[in-house]
């Protein structure tokens, strides 16, 4: 888990508001996308809830390719 | 109409339909757009008959009269005709059909049915005579081959037969039978069909479609325009809370910019009034819907075109409601420029920073969804409460600046402020008269702000956008598509160049099409370049294979996954206990729903604490990670 771009805990099992942590993310269906760095509009994503932005995020990784 | 034409149909088509059913056929494919198109026979009954048949010969031309009912003699002849038809074809209508040559239109075309498909030839129809010849004798290669009349026509004896208009009947058959096959290939409302109205209609349709089409075709290689407009197109989003002038603004964008006629602003201005909601009527331009209208309330991401000398703009007009922050995060994620709008009046500034406020997320997510530049608009400066007061916008600016740093916006590059009245128009186009706003004048020359544009449209104009790569690969993502005569999709060149004739590949399904066709706002082009609103057609492609959130792919392919690792910044918690079971992701226009994501001790946590302070994103834990077999959240580590 990092904070302000500085390692503060690792395996960490709780994120508070403003906190920034990488997460691994498993999805329903298989969506196109890519990382970041690569193709920024393909990297963005936000995660809502009950009408609410709860967080929003950057894809780092993919998983190696077949 | 004629008068016989009611009476002609039932009267003589009747038996003809009640002796189908039996006879088998009548089954087979050919024959049955005949008896669809019958029942429509009296409105081409009154269709006057194409030349092309006037010059046939005598006999047929009196069978025209029939059919076409124009002589009231000849359509009780042709009613006896048609009934005896009916009457003959309980024994096959062969026997009908022997009497061709010299018998009214009417027979002949079940003649055709009958050698499609019937066990019953008329051995005697010179068209089978010949085909029988061409397929030497074998009765059922010649009736397959009747069935295919394209192919037939190659044959030098079928053409000459065709030729020779003087053998009416068998030019009959033979258009007719031309008909039914254009009728089966999916035309069935095609006019064709009936004997009767044959020499009327048969014309018709083949040809006319065709111009058409060769009419459009020539029409688009015209407006071809190799890049389409040199001026540069940006996309700009208006976000911001609810009732801050969003949609009154793009309206009076457009009004400025001569896109609105002046008879259309009066309507509205008039339908306004109806409402009561006489500040409204510019907000009609864009919400369109009765729904939106009634309302006030923009629901759908109106979409609207304006230029100015230098560049192109396409208006997203947001939705402020909270209720359709996901529409408005599909408008912004094809943005380019992100305008928010903030209420200036007093009381309604303050509340769309409140928690709940829309301004708040909106501005957060124009950042996240990778809005370049960022311009805030103080509107509605015009109001009595705040008079163009130069406190009032420091205050609202200075109250802003904190707030947007902490989105992550660098305010002294990024973020300009202006303030403008979306109503009044002032500061958009024009600037503010001096002696209304006698300060803005020094602030924007002495570059405050970082304006240093004095109006709305100028300050846009100013802008320059980057990171746009015209030789990446092509990356388009679908945020709408529909049927076109062919499919068609919509959506923003992100990166890279889309050309006509182009292959490209659909992710996630990797299957792939060409591209027949491109329009940029609207207008054909060669290819369109990053940045671009653009339709494209894709050829042999369904409706299925295309669908929103879809990415149209040039050169490699992007990648296709349902795990990713992410770096997430936690903006809010969610307040309700039950929140595990739903938490949707949001990329450009695909919403997907998370499955295994990481809370794992959230409602334990939860009810230790009896309140959030705190989601369980335990980083993929043991337990996923040993039932898929991953690999991958090791290499993280």
């Amino acid at each position: 888990m990092t904070n302000a771009q500085k390692v503060t805990t690792k395996n960490a099992t709780f994120a508070v508001v403003g906190q920034k942590g990488i997460f691994m993310v498993d999805i329903e269906r298989s969506i196109p996308c890519d990382t970041f760095d690569n193709a920024p509009f393909l990297g963005r994503f936000t995660l809502r809830t009950q009408g609410k932005t709860i967080a929003i995020g950057k894809i780092k990784k993919l998983p190696p390719k077949k | 109409m004629n008068p016989n034409a009611g009476t002609w149909s039932p009267g003589g088509m009747k038996p003809a339909f009640d002796a189908a059913p039996p006879k088998p056929a009548f089954d087979a494919a050919p024959p049955k757009p005949f008896f669809d198109a019958a029942p429509p026979k009296p409105a081409f009954d009154a269709a006057p008959p194409k030349p092309a048949f006037d010059a046939t010969p005598p006999t047929k031309s009196t069978s025209i009269g029939k059919s076409s009912s124009i002589g009231k003699s000849s359509s009780i002849s042709s009613i006896g005709k048609s009934s005896s038809i009916g009457k003959a074809s309980s024994i096959g209508k062969s026997s009908s059909i022997s009497s061709k040559p010299k018998s009214s239109p009417p027979a002949p075309a079940p003649a055709p049915a009958e050698t499609t498909g019937g066990d019953d030839v008329d051995e005697s129809d010179p068209l089978w005579v010949a085909v029988l010849k061409i397929a030497e004798g074998d009765k059922v290669r010649a009736k397959k081959m009747i069935d295919d009349p394209d192919s037939l026509l190659k044959y030098p004896e079928v053409a000459a037969l065709m030729g020779s208009s003087g053998g009416g009947g068998e030019d009959w058959e033979k258009v007719d039978e031309l008909k039914i096959d254009d009728a089966t290939g999916g035309a069935p409302d095609t006019l064709s069909g009936a004997p009767a109205t044959v020499p009327a209609p048969a014309p018709a349709p083949a040809p006319a479609p065709a111009p058409e089409v060769a009419a459009v075709v020539e029409e688009v290689e015209e407006e071809v325009i190799d890049e389409g407009d040199p001026r540069e197109h940006i996309n700009l989003v208006f976000i911001g809370h609810v009732d801050a002038g969003k949609s009154t603004l793009s309206g009076n964008i457009l009004y400025l910019t001569d896109n609105v006629d002046k008879r259309t602003i009066e309507r509205y201005e008039k339908e306004a009034k109806d409402r009561n909601r006489e500040s409204w009527f510019l907000a009609f331009i864009m919400d369109t819907n009765e729904e939106e209208r009634a309302k006030g309330k923009t629901v759908e991401v109106g979409r609207a075109f304006f230029d100015t000398p230098d560049k192109r703009y396409t208006i997203l007009d947001a939705p402020g409601h909270k209720n359709y922050v996901p529409q408005m995060i599909m408008g912004a994620s094809q943005a380019d420029v992100g305008i928010l709008v903030i209420s200036a009046r007093k009381g309604e500034f303050e509340t769309g920073f409140e928690r709940g406020g829309q301004t708040r997320e909106h501005a957060m997510l124009a950042k996240t969804l990778g809005v370049s530049h960022f311009i805030v608009v103080i509107n509605k400066m015009d109001d009595p409460t705040v008079n163009w007061s130069k406190e009032r916008f420091n205050e609202c600016v200075s109250k802003l600046r904190p707030f947007l740093k902490g989105c992550g916006y660098t305010i002294k590059k990024e973020v300009k402020f202006i303030p403008i009245s979306g109503l009044s128009g002032a500061n958009v186009k024009d600037e503010v008269a001096g002696d209304v706003c006698p300060w803005w004048k020094k602030s924007y020359e002495s570059g405050e702000n970082n304006t240093s544009s004095p109006t709305l449209l100028s300050l846009l104009d100013s802008l320059k956008i980057s990171d746009r790569d015209r030789d990446a690969d092509l990356r388009l993502p679908i945020l709408d598509r529909y049927v076109d005569r062919g499919t068609i999709a919509m959506g923003k060149v992100e990166s890279g160049t889309v050309r006509r004739g182009q292959k490209i590949t659909v992710m996630p399904t990797r299957e792939t099409f060409k591209i027949d066709a491109v329009w940029a706002n609207e207008i054909a082009v060669q290819c369109a370049r990053p940045g671009e609103n653009v339709l494209v057609k894709i050829s042999g492609a369904g409706i299925e294979n295309i669908q929103k959130g879809f990415v149209v792919c040039g050169g490699e392919p992007c990648r296709s996954t349902t795990k990713i690792i992410a770096e997430l910044y936690i903006m809010d918690m969610p307040e309700v206990s039950r929140l595990a079971s739903m938490m949707m992701m949001m990329m450009i226009s695909n919403i997907v729903l998370i499955t295994n994501a990481f809370f794992f001790f959230l409602l334990f946590s939860a009810r230790r604490n009896r309140r959030f302070s705190a989601v369980d994103f335990k980083l993929f834990s043991t337990h996923t990670a040993s039932r898929r077999n991953a690999p991958f959240p090791r290499s993280l580590r």
